[in-house]
Protein backbone atom coordinates (compact mmCIF):
# COMPACT_ATOMS: atom_id res chain seq x y z
CA UNK A 1 0.00 0.00 0.00
CA UNK A 2 1.16 3.54 -0.90
CA UNK A 3 1.04 5.40 2.32
CA UNK A 4 2.65 8.14 0.67
CA UNK A 5 0.82 11.44 1.45
CA UNK A 6 -0.32 13.78 -1.27
CA UNK A 7 1.64 17.01 0.24
CA UNK A 8 5.88 16.63 1.61
CA UNK A 9 7.48 19.42 3.54
CA UNK A 10 10.84 19.70 3.39
CA UNK A 11 12.90 21.80 5.19
CA UNK A 12 16.30 23.31 3.58
CA UNK A 13 19.00 24.51 5.97
CA UNK A 14 22.73 25.74 5.20
CA UNK A 15 25.09 24.43 8.01
CA UNK A 16 26.97 26.88 9.81
CA UNK A 17 25.75 29.26 7.31
CA UNK A 18 27.95 32.18 8.27
CA UNK A 19 31.04 30.56 8.25
CA UNK A 20 30.04 28.94 5.03
CA UNK A 21 29.40 32.18 3.79
CA UNK A 22 32.64 33.57 4.26
CA UNK A 23 34.68 30.02 3.12
CA UNK A 24 32.94 30.62 -0.75
CA UNK A 25 35.45 33.36 -1.65
CA UNK A 26 38.28 31.64 0.73
CA UNK A 27 38.60 27.97 -0.38
CA UNK A 28 41.78 27.95 1.78
CA UNK A 29 39.43 27.91 4.94
CA UNK A 30 37.83 24.97 3.86
CA UNK A 31 39.41 22.55 6.77
CA UNK A 32 40.18 24.90 8.77
CA UNK A 33 38.19 26.06 12.68
CA UNK A 34 36.20 29.10 11.36
CA UNK A 35 34.06 31.32 13.42
CA UNK A 36 32.19 34.47 12.95
CA UNK A 37 31.10 37.24 15.79
CA UNK A 38 28.02 39.08 16.57
CA UNK A 39 27.60 42.54 15.88
CA UNK A 40 29.98 44.67 17.87
CA UNK A 41 32.50 41.59 17.80
CA UNK A 42 30.72 40.48 21.19
CA UNK A 43 29.70 36.88 20.84
CA UNK A 44 30.26 33.76 18.32
CA UNK A 45 26.92 33.67 16.10
CA UNK A 46 28.46 30.54 13.69
CA UNK A 47 30.99 28.13 14.11
CA UNK A 48 32.53 25.31 11.53
CA UNK A 49 32.86 22.13 12.61
CA UNK A 50 36.58 22.44 12.92
CA UNK A 51 35.86 25.21 15.80
CA UNK A 52 33.24 22.86 17.41
CA UNK A 53 35.47 19.89 18.13
CA UNK A 54 37.80 22.61 19.81
CA UNK A 55 35.19 22.76 22.17
CA UNK A 56 34.36 26.46 21.04
CA UNK A 57 30.41 26.89 22.02
CA UNK A 58 27.64 28.51 20.27
CA UNK A 59 26.60 32.27 22.25
CA UNK A 60 29.94 32.36 23.87
CA UNK A 61 31.37 36.05 24.41
CA UNK A 62 34.10 36.57 22.08
CA UNK A 63 36.72 36.93 25.21
CA UNK A 64 35.86 33.88 26.92
CA UNK A 65 36.99 31.76 24.62
CA UNK A 66 39.83 34.04 23.84
CA UNK A 67 42.23 32.08 24.77
CA UNK A 68 41.41 28.54 22.66
CA UNK A 69 41.05 30.77 19.54
CA UNK A 70 44.66 32.09 19.88
CA UNK A 71 46.07 28.96 20.55
CA UNK A 72 44.39 27.17 17.93
CA UNK A 73 44.89 30.00 15.10
CA UNK A 74 40.74 29.77 14.99
CA UNK A 75 40.29 32.39 12.04
CA UNK A 76 37.60 34.84 13.36
CA UNK A 77 35.61 36.97 11.27
CA UNK A 78 33.17 39.97 11.88
CA UNK A 79 29.87 39.65 10.89
CA UNK A 80 29.43 40.60 7.19
CA UNK A 81 25.40 40.93 7.03
CA UNK A 82 25.58 42.11 3.43
CA UNK A 83 27.26 39.35 2.37
CA UNK A 84 25.00 36.47 4.49
CA UNK A 85 21.77 38.26 3.19
CA UNK A 86 23.01 38.01 -0.40
CA UNK A 87 23.99 34.58 -0.23
CA UNK A 88 20.37 34.14 1.41
CA UNK A 89 18.84 35.34 -1.40
CA UNK A 90 20.69 33.19 -3.80
CA UNK A 91 20.05 29.81 -1.68
CA UNK A 92 16.13 31.23 -1.65
CA UNK A 93 16.54 32.03 -5.81
CA UNK A 94 17.77 28.36 -6.23
CA UNK A 95 15.28 26.09 -4.18
CA UNK A 96 12.66 27.94 -6.38
CA UNK A 97 14.48 26.04 -9.39
CA UNK A 98 13.43 22.93 -7.68
CA UNK A 99 10.02 23.40 -6.01
CA UNK A 100 7.59 25.90 -7.10
CA UNK A 101 6.21 26.35 -3.11
CA UNK A 102 9.69 28.08 -1.24
CA UNK A 103 8.69 29.70 2.30
CA UNK A 104 11.63 31.04 3.33
CA UNK A 105 11.88 30.61 7.39
CA UNK A 106 14.91 32.40 8.28
CA UNK A 107 18.29 33.69 6.92
CA UNK A 108 19.15 30.49 6.37
CA UNK A 109 16.47 27.92 6.34
CA UNK A 110 13.38 27.69 3.84
CA UNK A 111 10.42 25.54 3.72
CA UNK A 112 9.12 23.72 0.73
CA UNK A 113 6.43 21.78 0.17
CA UNK A 114 6.06 19.38 -2.68
CA UNK A 115 2.25 18.53 -4.09
CA UNK A 116 1.93 15.01 -6.05
CA UNK A 117 5.26 14.69 -6.33
CA UNK A 118 5.73 11.51 -8.40
CA UNK A 119 9.38 10.55 -8.73
CA UNK A 120 11.63 9.55 -5.73
CA UNK A 121 11.53 13.00 -3.64
CA UNK A 122 14.39 11.90 -1.93
CA UNK A 123 17.11 11.50 -4.68
CA UNK A 124 15.48 15.18 -5.65
CA UNK A 125 16.54 16.68 -2.18
CA UNK A 126 19.62 15.33 -2.87
CA UNK A 127 19.96 16.32 -6.49
CA UNK A 128 19.13 19.77 -4.44
CA UNK A 129 22.10 19.51 -1.75
CA UNK A 130 24.72 18.97 -4.92
CA UNK A 131 23.17 21.59 -6.68
CA UNK A 132 23.49 24.13 -3.75
CA UNK A 133 27.32 22.70 -2.86
CA UNK A 134 28.29 23.10 -6.50
CA UNK A 135 27.05 26.51 -7.62
CA UNK A 136 26.65 28.32 -4.46
CA UNK A 137 29.59 26.36 -2.22
CA UNK A 138 26.62 26.08 0.56
CA UNK A 139 26.49 22.94 2.36
CA UNK A 140 22.95 22.11 3.39
CA UNK A 141 20.72 19.40 4.96
CA UNK A 142 16.80 18.70 3.91
CA UNK A 143 14.30 16.94 5.81
CA UNK A 144 11.75 15.79 4.43
CA UNK A 145 8.10 14.88 6.30
CA UNK A 146 4.46 15.05 6.08
CA UNK A 147 4.78 18.29 8.44
CA UNK A 148 6.15 21.33 8.91
CA UNK A 149 6.91 20.27 12.74
CA UNK A 150 8.27 17.25 11.60
CA UNK A 151 10.25 18.53 8.53
CA UNK A 152 12.26 20.67 11.60
CA UNK A 153 12.71 17.19 13.00
CA UNK A 154 14.06 15.55 10.15
CA UNK A 155 16.41 18.28 9.24
CA UNK A 156 17.74 18.33 12.81
CA UNK A 157 18.48 14.82 12.68
CA UNK A 158 19.99 14.67 9.21
CA UNK A 159 22.53 17.07 10.47
CA UNK A 160 23.32 15.32 12.92
CA UNK A 161 24.34 12.13 11.48
CA UNK A 162 25.06 14.03 7.88
CA UNK A 163 27.51 10.64 7.28
CA UNK A 164 24.62 7.88 7.43
CA UNK A 165 22.09 9.93 5.83
CA UNK A 166 23.92 12.52 3.67
CA UNK A 167 21.96 15.53 4.36
CA UNK A 168 18.61 14.27 3.23
CA UNK A 169 16.09 11.90 5.69
CA UNK A 170 12.36 11.43 5.06
CA UNK A 171 10.20 10.68 8.03
CA UNK A 172 7.21 10.45 5.79
CA UNK A 173 7.38 6.86 6.71
CA UNK A 174 6.01 5.54 11.10
CA UNK A 175 8.98 3.39 11.34
CA UNK A 176 11.35 5.54 10.27
CA UNK A 177 9.99 8.39 12.17
CA UNK A 178 9.36 5.89 15.32
CA UNK A 179 12.97 5.56 15.16
CA UNK A 180 13.92 9.28 15.18
CA UNK A 181 11.42 10.84 17.33
CA UNK A 182 13.10 8.49 19.96
CA UNK A 183 16.17 10.10 19.83
CA UNK A 184 15.31 13.46 19.83
CA UNK A 185 15.30 15.32 23.29
CA UNK A 186 11.33 17.47 24.12
CA UNK A 187 13.29 20.50 23.65
CA UNK A 188 15.00 20.33 20.11
CA UNK A 189 11.12 20.19 18.89
CA UNK A 190 10.45 23.13 17.27
CA UNK A 191 8.23 25.46 18.76
CA UNK A 192 9.18 24.07 22.48
CA UNK A 193 11.55 26.16 24.39
CA UNK A 194 13.63 25.45 27.44
CA UNK A 195 10.80 26.62 29.76
CA UNK A 196 7.92 24.57 28.13
CA UNK A 197 10.29 21.33 27.70
CA UNK A 198 11.13 21.75 31.82
CA UNK A 199 7.46 21.52 32.39
CA UNK A 200 6.94 18.66 29.90
CA UNK A 201 9.56 16.79 31.43
CA UNK A 202 7.40 17.12 35.14
CA UNK A 203 4.68 14.40 32.92
CA UNK A 204 7.52 12.67 32.29
CA UNK A 205 7.55 13.56 28.43
CA UNK A 206 11.28 13.27 27.95
CA UNK A 207 11.37 12.89 23.77
CA UNK A 208 9.78 13.62 21.12
CA UNK A 209 8.22 9.99 21.20
CA UNK A 210 6.98 10.73 24.03
CA UNK A 211 5.02 14.03 23.40
CA UNK A 212 4.09 12.13 19.83
CA UNK A 213 2.24 9.99 22.33
CA UNK A 214 0.69 12.23 25.11
CA UNK A 215 -3.01 13.28 25.36
CA UNK A 216 -3.09 16.31 23.01
CA UNK A 217 -6.75 17.14 25.23
CA UNK A 218 -4.73 17.08 28.21
CA UNK A 219 -1.92 19.14 27.23
CA UNK A 220 -4.00 21.78 25.66
CA UNK A 221 -5.20 22.31 29.20
CA UNK A 222 -2.00 22.42 30.92
CA UNK A 223 -0.58 24.45 27.87
CA UNK A 224 -2.20 26.01 24.66
CA UNK A 225 -3.59 25.09 21.66
CA UNK A 226 -0.31 25.40 20.20
CA UNK A 227 0.93 22.42 22.04
CA UNK A 228 -2.33 20.04 20.80
CA UNK A 229 -1.14 21.49 17.18
CA UNK A 230 2.74 20.13 17.82
CA UNK A 231 1.45 16.91 18.83
CA UNK A 232 -1.04 16.87 16.01
CA UNK A 233 2.04 17.62 14.00
CA UNK A 234 3.94 15.32 15.62
CA UNK A 235 2.01 12.34 14.38
CA UNK A 236 1.74 13.91 10.64
CA UNK A 237 -1.58 15.70 10.41
CA UNK A 238 -0.39 19.29 9.15
CA UNK A 239 -2.16 21.59 11.22
CA UNK A 240 0.49 24.94 10.43
CA UNK A 241 -0.17 27.45 7.59
CA UNK A 242 2.41 27.26 4.55
CA UNK A 243 3.03 30.95 4.04
CA UNK A 244 5.11 31.63 1.01
CA UNK A 245 5.20 35.26 1.29
CA UNK A 246 5.96 36.74 4.19
CA UNK A 247 3.51 38.77 5.97
CA UNK A 248 4.40 42.67 6.00
CA UNK A 249 5.63 43.51 9.68
CA UNK A 250 3.54 44.83 12.35
CA UNK A 251 6.50 46.93 14.30
CA UNK A 252 9.97 47.64 12.39
CA UNK A 253 12.96 48.34 14.33
CA UNK A 254 16.81 48.73 13.84
CA UNK A 255 19.13 49.21 16.61
CA UNK A 256 22.75 48.46 17.46
CA UNK A 257 25.40 48.51 20.37
CA UNK A 258 27.61 51.37 19.76
CA UNK A 259 31.47 50.49 19.42
CA UNK A 260 32.31 52.78 22.31
CA UNK A 261 30.06 54.33 24.68
CA UNK A 262 28.48 57.60 23.26
CA UNK A 263 28.10 60.90 25.46
CA UNK A 264 27.54 63.91 22.69
CA UNK A 265 24.01 64.75 21.52
CA UNK A 266 25.03 65.01 18.13
CA UNK A 267 26.85 61.11 17.99
CA UNK A 268 23.14 60.03 19.29
CA UNK A 269 21.24 62.10 16.82
CA UNK A 270 23.34 60.64 14.09
CA UNK A 271 22.98 57.13 15.41
CA UNK A 272 19.19 57.61 15.64
CA UNK A 273 18.98 59.27 12.04
CA UNK A 274 20.96 56.24 10.41
CA UNK A 275 18.28 53.27 11.97
CA UNK A 276 15.83 55.23 11.25
CA UNK A 277 16.86 55.73 8.16
CA UNK A 278 17.22 51.70 7.74
CA UNK A 279 13.62 51.90 9.10
CA UNK A 280 12.14 54.15 6.73
CA UNK A 281 13.74 51.70 3.72
CA UNK A 282 12.08 48.82 4.62
CA UNK A 283 8.69 50.18 5.34
CA UNK A 284 9.41 51.60 2.03
CA UNK A 285 10.22 48.43 0.60
CA UNK A 286 7.02 46.97 2.48
CA UNK A 287 4.86 49.15 0.71
CA UNK A 288 3.89 51.17 4.56
CA UNK A 289 3.20 53.86 6.38
CA UNK A 290 4.17 54.78 9.71
CA UNK A 291 2.04 56.97 12.07
CA UNK A 292 4.60 56.19 15.30
CA UNK A 293 8.26 56.53 16.03
CA UNK A 294 9.77 55.12 19.36
CA UNK A 295 13.27 56.33 20.23
CA UNK A 296 15.10 54.60 22.89
CA UNK A 297 18.51 55.05 24.36
CA UNK A 298 20.67 52.90 26.93
CA UNK A 299 22.88 53.12 29.14
CA UNK A 300 24.47 50.01 31.44
CA UNK A 301 26.50 50.71 34.48
CA UNK A 302 27.03 54.32 35.88
CA UNK A 303 30.29 55.02 37.81
CA UNK A 304 28.40 55.72 40.65
CA UNK A 305 25.90 52.64 40.58
CA UNK A 306 26.92 49.11 39.24
CA UNK A 307 23.88 47.90 38.91
CA UNK A 308 22.32 50.67 37.69
CA UNK A 309 20.60 50.72 33.79
CA UNK A 310 19.59 53.65 32.19
CA UNK A 311 16.80 53.50 28.91
CA UNK A 312 14.64 56.38 28.26
CA UNK A 313 12.72 56.25 25.54
CA UNK A 314 9.94 58.47 23.73
CA UNK A 315 7.10 57.61 21.60
CA UNK A 316 6.39 60.49 18.79
CA UNK A 317 2.91 60.16 17.04
CA UNK A 318 1.96 61.46 14.08
CA UNK A 319 -1.04 63.07 12.73
CA UNK A 320 -1.05 61.24 9.23
CA UNK A 321 0.95 57.83 8.56
CA UNK A 322 3.85 58.47 5.94
CA UNK A 323 7.17 56.72 5.07
CA UNK A 324 9.31 59.85 4.64
CA UNK A 325 12.83 59.54 5.93
CA UNK A 326 13.07 63.57 6.65
CA UNK A 327 9.71 62.98 8.75
CA UNK A 328 11.12 60.88 10.73
CA UNK A 329 14.59 62.64 11.47
CA UNK A 330 12.29 65.49 12.92
CA UNK A 331 10.99 63.40 15.25
CA UNK A 332 14.02 62.24 16.54
CA UNK A 333 15.54 65.97 16.94
CA UNK A 334 12.43 66.37 18.88
CA UNK A 335 12.37 63.50 20.66
CA UNK A 336 16.14 63.51 21.40
CA UNK A 337 15.84 66.82 23.15
CA UNK A 338 13.35 65.58 25.56
CA UNK A 339 14.61 62.42 26.85
CA UNK A 340 19.06 63.26 26.19
CA UNK A 341 20.76 63.94 29.75
CA UNK A 342 24.21 64.84 29.23
CA UNK A 343 27.43 62.71 31.25
CA UNK A 344 25.23 59.36 30.40
CA UNK A 345 27.70 57.03 28.58
CA UNK A 346 25.14 55.62 26.15
CA UNK A 347 25.76 52.17 24.82
CA UNK A 348 23.26 51.52 22.34
CA UNK A 349 20.33 53.37 20.64
CA UNK A 350 17.83 52.32 18.63
CA UNK A 351 14.39 53.17 16.70
CA UNK A 352 11.50 51.55 16.03
CA UNK A 353 8.41 52.54 13.55
CA UNK A 354 4.72 51.77 14.72
CA UNK A 355 1.60 52.04 13.39
CA UNK A 356 2.30 50.19 10.06
CA UNK A 357 -0.56 50.56 7.68
CA UNK A 358 -0.65 49.75 3.66
CA UNK A 359 0.40 52.67 1.31
CA UNK A 360 -1.80 51.44 -1.57
CA UNK A 361 -4.68 51.61 0.10
CA UNK A 362 -4.42 54.87 2.04
CA UNK A 363 -6.64 57.64 1.72
CA UNK A 364 -5.17 60.93 2.79
CA UNK A 365 -7.06 63.86 4.05
CA UNK A 366 -7.88 66.30 1.44
CA UNK A 367 -7.53 69.28 4.21
CA UNK A 368 -4.11 67.94 5.83
CA UNK A 369 -1.30 68.53 3.16
CA UNK A 370 0.46 65.77 2.41
CA UNK A 371 3.12 64.58 4.35
CA UNK A 372 4.92 62.41 2.21
CA UNK A 373 7.15 63.01 -0.74
CA UNK A 374 6.78 59.88 -2.36
CA UNK A 375 8.68 60.89 -5.88
CA UNK A 376 11.83 62.11 -3.55
CA UNK A 377 12.04 58.89 -1.32
CA UNK A 378 11.82 56.68 -4.78
CA UNK A 379 14.70 58.40 -5.78
CA UNK A 380 16.46 58.16 -2.72
CA UNK A 381 15.91 54.34 -2.72
CA UNK A 382 16.60 54.16 -6.69
CA UNK A 383 20.24 55.63 -6.38
CA UNK A 384 21.18 54.09 -3.19
CA UNK A 385 20.01 50.67 -4.37
CA UNK A 386 22.49 52.08 -7.41
CA UNK A 387 25.29 53.13 -6.37
CA UNK A 388 25.75 51.67 -2.95
CA UNK A 389 23.91 52.72 1.00
CA UNK A 390 23.57 55.83 1.96
CA UNK A 391 24.80 57.84 -1.21
CA UNK A 392 21.94 59.90 -1.12
CA UNK A 393 21.03 60.41 2.11
CA UNK A 394 19.61 63.00 4.92
CA UNK A 395 22.69 65.27 6.33
CA UNK A 396 21.28 64.34 9.71
CA UNK A 397 23.23 60.39 9.14
CA UNK A 398 26.31 62.90 9.65
CA UNK A 399 29.67 61.70 8.42
CA UNK A 400 31.74 60.85 10.71
CA UNK A 401 30.08 57.51 12.44
CA UNK A 402 31.84 57.77 15.50
CA UNK A 403 29.19 54.84 17.01
CA UNK A 404 29.57 52.47 14.46
CA UNK A 405 30.48 48.98 16.08
CA UNK A 406 33.65 47.40 16.51
CA UNK A 407 34.00 45.08 13.12
CA UNK A 408 37.82 44.33 13.07
CA UNK A 409 38.01 41.29 11.16
CA UNK A 410 35.10 42.29 8.38
CA UNK A 411 35.55 40.41 5.30
CA UNK A 412 35.04 41.97 1.70
CA UNK A 413 31.91 42.35 0.11
CA UNK A 414 32.35 40.16 -2.50
CA UNK A 415 29.26 40.64 -3.98
CA UNK A 416 28.08 43.91 -3.12
CA UNK A 417 30.61 46.18 -3.65
CA UNK A 418 32.96 46.58 -6.96
CA UNK A 419 36.14 47.32 -5.37
CA UNK A 420 35.20 44.35 -2.93
CA UNK A 421 35.08 41.66 -5.81
CA UNK A 422 37.13 38.75 -6.02
CA UNK A 423 40.80 38.71 -7.71
CA UNK A 424 41.78 35.68 -9.96
CA UNK A 425 45.25 35.44 -11.26
CA UNK B 1 10.46 54.85 32.25
CA UNK B 2 8.30 55.55 29.31
CA UNK B 3 6.80 58.54 28.22
CA UNK B 4 4.31 59.45 25.30
CA UNK B 5 3.52 62.58 23.65
CA UNK B 6 2.00 63.67 20.74
CA UNK B 7 4.33 65.18 17.71
CA UNK B 8 2.90 66.84 14.74
CA UNK B 9 5.15 67.97 12.16
CA UNK B 10 5.81 71.50 12.15
CA UNK B 11 8.27 73.55 9.89
CA UNK B 12 8.56 73.62 6.17
CA UNK B 13 7.84 70.56 4.91
CA UNK B 14 3.59 71.02 6.23
CA UNK B 15 3.43 74.52 5.07
CA UNK B 16 4.37 73.35 1.11
CA UNK B 17 1.85 71.02 0.26
CA UNK B 18 3.06 68.66 -1.92
CA UNK B 19 0.92 66.84 -4.90
CA UNK B 20 2.26 63.88 -6.39
CA UNK B 21 -1.49 63.34 -8.80
CA UNK B 22 -0.13 63.17 -12.25
CA UNK B 23 -0.59 65.95 -14.69
CA UNK B 24 -1.63 65.18 -18.40
CA UNK B 25 -1.53 66.82 -21.34
CA UNK B 26 -1.74 65.62 -25.28
CA UNK B 27 -2.45 62.19 -25.94
CA UNK B 28 -2.61 59.77 -22.88
CA UNK B 29 -1.50 56.48 -23.38
CA UNK B 30 -0.27 56.08 -26.93
CA UNK B 31 3.22 55.66 -25.67
CA UNK B 32 2.56 53.91 -22.57
CA UNK B 33 1.14 51.18 -24.41
CA UNK B 34 3.89 50.80 -26.44
CA UNK B 35 6.39 50.86 -23.96
CA UNK B 36 9.35 48.23 -23.61
CA UNK B 37 11.86 47.57 -21.26
CA UNK B 38 15.52 49.46 -21.91
CA UNK B 39 18.38 47.54 -23.03
CA UNK B 40 20.09 46.08 -19.99
CA UNK B 41 23.57 44.40 -19.75
CA UNK B 42 22.26 42.71 -17.13
CA UNK B 43 20.09 40.74 -19.51
CA UNK B 44 22.41 40.13 -22.10
CA UNK B 45 25.80 39.01 -19.79
CA UNK B 46 23.87 37.01 -17.00
CA UNK B 47 21.51 34.20 -17.74
CA UNK B 48 21.21 32.96 -14.11
CA UNK B 49 21.42 35.39 -11.55
CA UNK B 50 21.56 33.31 -8.41
CA UNK B 51 24.58 31.03 -9.42
CA UNK B 52 26.19 34.32 -11.06
CA UNK B 53 29.38 35.70 -9.72
CA UNK B 54 31.58 38.62 -10.77
CA UNK B 55 35.94 38.74 -10.56
CA UNK B 56 38.49 41.05 -11.78
CA UNK B 57 41.24 39.16 -13.63
CA UNK B 58 44.96 39.77 -12.27
CA UNK B 59 47.77 39.18 -14.68
CA UNK B 60 48.27 38.30 -17.99
CA UNK B 61 47.82 34.39 -18.94
CA UNK B 62 44.38 34.80 -20.82
CA UNK B 63 45.67 38.14 -23.56
CA UNK B 64 45.21 35.71 -26.18
CA UNK B 65 41.43 34.80 -25.32
CA UNK B 66 41.01 39.03 -24.90
CA UNK B 67 40.96 38.75 -21.28
CA UNK B 68 43.04 41.54 -19.70
CA UNK B 69 44.14 42.33 -16.64
CA UNK B 70 41.51 44.48 -14.50
CA UNK B 71 38.90 42.90 -16.75
CA UNK B 72 35.82 41.72 -15.52
CA UNK B 73 34.72 38.00 -15.75
CA UNK B 74 30.98 37.34 -15.56
CA UNK B 75 31.43 33.19 -13.69
CA UNK B 76 27.93 30.94 -13.78
CA UNK B 77 28.45 28.24 -11.55
CA UNK B 78 25.58 26.36 -12.73
CA UNK B 79 26.88 25.47 -16.05
CA UNK B 80 28.33 22.05 -16.66
CA UNK B 81 32.46 23.04 -17.54
CA UNK B 82 33.17 21.22 -21.15
CA UNK B 83 36.39 20.83 -22.95
CA UNK B 84 37.53 24.03 -24.59
CA UNK B 85 35.61 26.31 -21.62
CA UNK B 86 37.40 29.30 -20.00
CA UNK B 87 36.31 28.48 -16.36
CA UNK B 88 37.41 29.67 -12.90
CA UNK B 89 38.80 27.03 -11.22
CA UNK B 90 40.34 25.77 -7.83
CA UNK B 91 43.83 24.12 -8.13
CA UNK B 92 44.78 22.61 -4.80
CA UNK B 93 42.31 25.93 -3.02
CA UNK B 94 43.63 28.48 -5.40
CA UNK B 95 41.77 30.21 -7.96
CA UNK B 96 42.78 30.52 -10.98
CA UNK B 97 41.14 31.28 -14.61
CA UNK B 98 42.13 29.32 -17.55
CA UNK B 99 41.07 27.01 -20.67
CA UNK B 100 40.13 23.91 -19.68
CA UNK B 101 41.10 20.97 -21.71
CA UNK B 102 39.61 17.25 -20.90
CA UNK B 103 40.28 15.72 -24.44
CA UNK B 104 43.65 14.35 -24.03
CA UNK B 105 45.23 14.73 -20.94
CA UNK B 106 42.96 16.84 -17.83
CA UNK B 107 44.65 20.37 -18.31
CA UNK B 108 44.24 24.12 -17.79
CA UNK B 109 45.57 26.17 -20.47
CA UNK B 110 46.39 29.90 -20.22
CA UNK B 111 46.21 31.89 -23.15
CA UNK B 112 49.45 33.28 -23.83
CA UNK B 113 52.72 31.43 -24.94
CA UNK B 114 54.52 32.67 -22.31
CA UNK B 115 52.85 30.42 -19.71
CA UNK B 116 53.02 26.68 -20.03
CA UNK B 117 49.90 24.09 -19.46
CA UNK B 118 49.00 22.43 -16.08
CA UNK B 119 49.05 19.30 -16.32
CA UNK B 120 46.48 18.13 -13.84
CA UNK B 121 47.76 14.56 -12.45
CA UNK B 122 47.05 12.95 -9.09
CA UNK B 123 48.94 15.63 -7.16
CA UNK B 124 46.72 17.98 -7.94
CA UNK B 125 43.11 18.88 -6.21
CA UNK B 126 41.00 20.29 -9.07
CA UNK B 127 37.58 21.83 -8.38
CA UNK B 128 36.12 23.60 -11.26
CA UNK B 129 34.16 26.62 -9.13
CA UNK B 130 32.24 28.33 -12.15
CA UNK B 131 32.49 28.94 -16.22
CA UNK B 132 33.10 32.34 -17.63
CA UNK B 133 30.39 33.00 -19.83
CA UNK B 134 30.90 36.73 -20.24
CA UNK B 135 33.57 39.97 -19.73
CA UNK B 136 32.60 43.14 -18.70
CA UNK B 137 35.65 46.07 -19.18
CA UNK B 138 35.77 49.99 -18.88
CA UNK B 139 37.88 52.12 -20.61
Amino acid sequence: MNNQPEKIYALCDVNSFYVSCERIFRPDLADKPVIVLSNNDGCIISLSDEAKALGIKMAVPYHEAKSIIERNKVITFSSNYGLYGDMSNRFNQLLRQFCDQVAPYSVDESFMCFEGFKEDLVKHCQHITQELRRTLSLPTCIGLAPTKTLAKVANHYAKKHKKSTHGVIDLCCPQQRQWVLKQIPVHKIWGIGSKLSVKLRHQTINTAWDLHNADFKVLQRMFSVNMERTVLELRGQPCLNFETMPQAKKSILNSRSFGKAMTNYYDLKEALSYHATRCCEKLRNQNSLASAITLYLYAKKNHQDRNYQYQPQITLKFTEATDDTGLFIQAIEQGLQRIYSPNIKYKKAGVMLMGISSSTGHQSDLFVPLKRRPELMQSLDNINQRYGKDMAKFASLGFSKKWAMRANSLSAHYTSRWNDILTIP
Amino acid sequence: MSKVSIFSPAGDYSEVPYYSGKVSAGFPGVVDEHMEDSLSLDQLLIKNPATTFFARVEGDSMINAGIFEDDILVIDRSQHAQDGDIVVALLDNEFTVKRLKTKGKLRLQAENPAYSDILITGEHQLTIWGVVTGLARNF
